[in-house]
């Protein structure tokens, strides 16, 4: 065990370090810099905005629009990161190296779980700090650390999560990891977490995390929207066990990819 | 040290090797056979890296699907590129060397001291996309030899390299095998593996052919029919020399100043070139074989294997 974690934190710091390209870099940087660019550019809008949109709506609003756009940023990162685990080694042809090894396969998986992860989350951190200070020094909200702790907190659990589930379908699905990442996605936390009253909705992740952000935050939602809200999803449990279910699905998911990967035949272009 | 008992792979309806039995005592090999003929599949399937579809292997009496600590025993050179363009060779070689269970330090100083045996200490802090083609091949033996392995499998080690870097690599390799540990280098030409003297597989269509000793390998290329082209100031009497002097079966006046001889003795043929230079005066500019020895080999193998030739050589 502490032979397949130093492993792969090997691997995770070789990946850091050999993949931090200017272009890298550079997507990362528009990655994060993204949400409180849209969000500069609301609080803008509304500022100069003739019909005059009063401080409280904006306030009422930003929470929501700034989990939903670094919501989406950090599944574009670890979709980037996270899905080609196994596909960029085969078609880099660096696959045979690492596969050649004791617990290579699973140090890869592990390890480019962990680059994917540290990369998206550092990318949620830049994102939540910037749009905390625009919120708090445009809106002055009062409560700029807790936003920022509680934000901090549910991205941490929202990588990890998707993290893994990316990782493991990059080992399952090595041509279309990408395809069938977004398609969970929209399958999953789209589509199946908004059918209304019914269990089904318990079993995406954007439920889960949608309940903790209701427990650390409070009502962050239009105010005028809790009935129906809680007409869809129900009563929530404590926020204890939306964390457990999350690092429940993310071992689950972890463990399942170390076995295919471990063992799973991959066929290197070469040898095609 | 490597059993397998009628092993074969398919990849879906493509089959990779077919019905090939082996047993391999500790020593030095030369898997020979064609681009394509299935070295590279049966090297994955020692490895482990593959399951065989039909049959068994063993390495080290043990089955290597699945037992991945087995592989610390062996060093894997393939025939691939590095394509770590950013990271320098210490860096590359010390994640190698990491990934067999060492610890950061151990695998450093391992990395290290491999990279000055393969001398390639001088540009080790290098970036990798600064390397030439041989110090990428350098880098890849590094890797392999980090560890001090049982077992070294070389797939086309002598891609790319400048004559130079071909003497250095057959030199290793003989370093390597005078240390009594096993070998197995896989190629598509003969002559570079035929300096490290192993035994032979040739492995042609994803069959194993033949196996033996050089002598035996060389018996039955005796027989082989054997492509060679001159470029001469004086084609005609060179020609009519050859004629009188070897046993050429025929020849092709293929421009002016070039012919095409086919010989069954090439050996013969190489005797008494440098003595008609000598006696005769005649310049030869070029001497170039038309058809790789080790092709010719294998088809004739196949014809063999057909039952379409007598079985001489073997």
């Amino acid at each position: 065990m502490g032979s397949i974690l130093q492993n792969a934190i090997a691997t995770c710091l070789f990946e850091i370090r050999s993949s931090f390209t200017i272009q890298r870099t550079s997507v990362s940087l528009v990655l994060a810099l993204f949400p409180p660019t849209m969000l500069g550019l609301l609080i803008l809008g509304a500022r100069f905005s003739r019909s005059g949109i009063s401080s409280s709506i904006l306030q009422d609003f930003t929470p929501l629009l700034t989990i939903v756009l670094i919501g989406l940023v950090s599944l574009l990162s670890l979709i980037l990161w996270a899905t080609p685990n196994v596909s960029a080694e085969l078609e880099g042809k660096s696959w045979v190296f690492i596969a050649s090894r004791p617990g290579g396969r699973i140090s890869i998986f592990f390890g480019k779980f962990l680059a994917s992860f540290s990369v998206s989350y550092a990318i949620c951190i830049l994102s939540i700090s910037l749009c905390t200070f625009l919120i708090d020094s445009q809106l002055h909200t009062g409560d700029a650390g807790r936003f920022w702790l509680s934000l901090s907190g549910i991205f941490f659990l929202a990588c990890l999560t998707y993290g893994g589930i990316f990782s493991l379908l990059g080992v399952l699905f090595i041509k279309r990891a990408m395809t069938f990442s977004v398609g969970f996605v929209i399958v999953s936390d789209i589509i199946m977490a908004s059918v209304p009253g019914v269990l089904m909705n318990k079993f995406s992740i954007r439920y889960h995390l949608q309940e903790i952000s209701l427990t650390w935050l409070g009502w962050f939602l239009p105010s005028s929207s809790e009935e129906g809200y809680r007409v869809i999803f129900g009563d929530g449990y404590p926020a204890t066990i939306h964390i457990c279910i999350l690092i429940g699905i993310t071992l689950f998911t972890l463990c399942l990819g170390a076995w295919a990967i471990a063992n799973r035949e991959y066929i290197t272009t070469y040898e095609a | 040290m490597i059993e397998l008992k009628n092993t074969t792979k398919l990849y879906k309806d493509v089959i990779g090797v077919n019905d090939i039995c082996l047993n391999l005592q500790a020593g030095t090999y030369g898997l020979l056979g064609p681009n394509g003929s299935g070295k590279t599949t049966l090297i994955n399937l020692i490895l482990g890296q593959l399951k065989p579809t039909i049959g068994s292997v063993t390495l080290f009496g043990v089955n290597p699907w699945k037992k991945s600590k087995l592989l610390r025993r062996i060093g894997l050179c393939p025939s691939v590129e590095i394509n770590y363009p950013r990271a320098t060779g210490l860096e590359w070689v010390t994640y190698m060397v990491q990934l067999h269970g060492f610890r950061f330090m151990q695998a450093q100083k391992k990395a290290k001291e491999s990279l000055d045996f393969v001398g390639l200490s001088h540009a080790m802090n290098r970036p990798m996309r600064n390397y030439s083609l041989g110090m990428r091949q350098r880098a890849k033996i590094g890797q392999a030899i980090a560890h001090n392995p049982d077992l070294l499998i070389l797939d086309e080690p002598f891609n790319g390299l400048d004559p130079i870097g071909r003497h250095e690599m057959s030199a290793f390799l003989k370093t390597w095998a005078s240390q009594g540990k096993g070998l197995i280098l896989a190629s598509h030409i003969l002559h570079e593996v035929e300096a490290i003297n192993p035994s032979f597989l040739l492995i042609s269509g994803g069959r194993l052919l033949a196996s033996g000793s050089p002598a035996e390998v060389r018996n039955i290329l005796a027989d082989t029919p054997y492509e060679l082209t001159m470029r001469t100031s004086n084609p005609k009497q060179l020609a009519t020399l050859l004629i009188e002097h070897c046993d050429i079966e025929s020849l092709k006046f293929t421009s002016k100043t070039e012919i095409l001889f086919s010989t069954r003795s090439a050996s013969q043929l190489f005797k008494v070139i440098p003595e008609i230079i000598q006696q005769h005066k005649i310049t030869i500019t070029e001497i170039r074989s038309t058809d790789d020895s080790l092709n010719t080999l294998f088809s004739m193998l196949m014809k063999l294997h057909r039952g379409e030739l007598m079985q001489r050589g073997l």
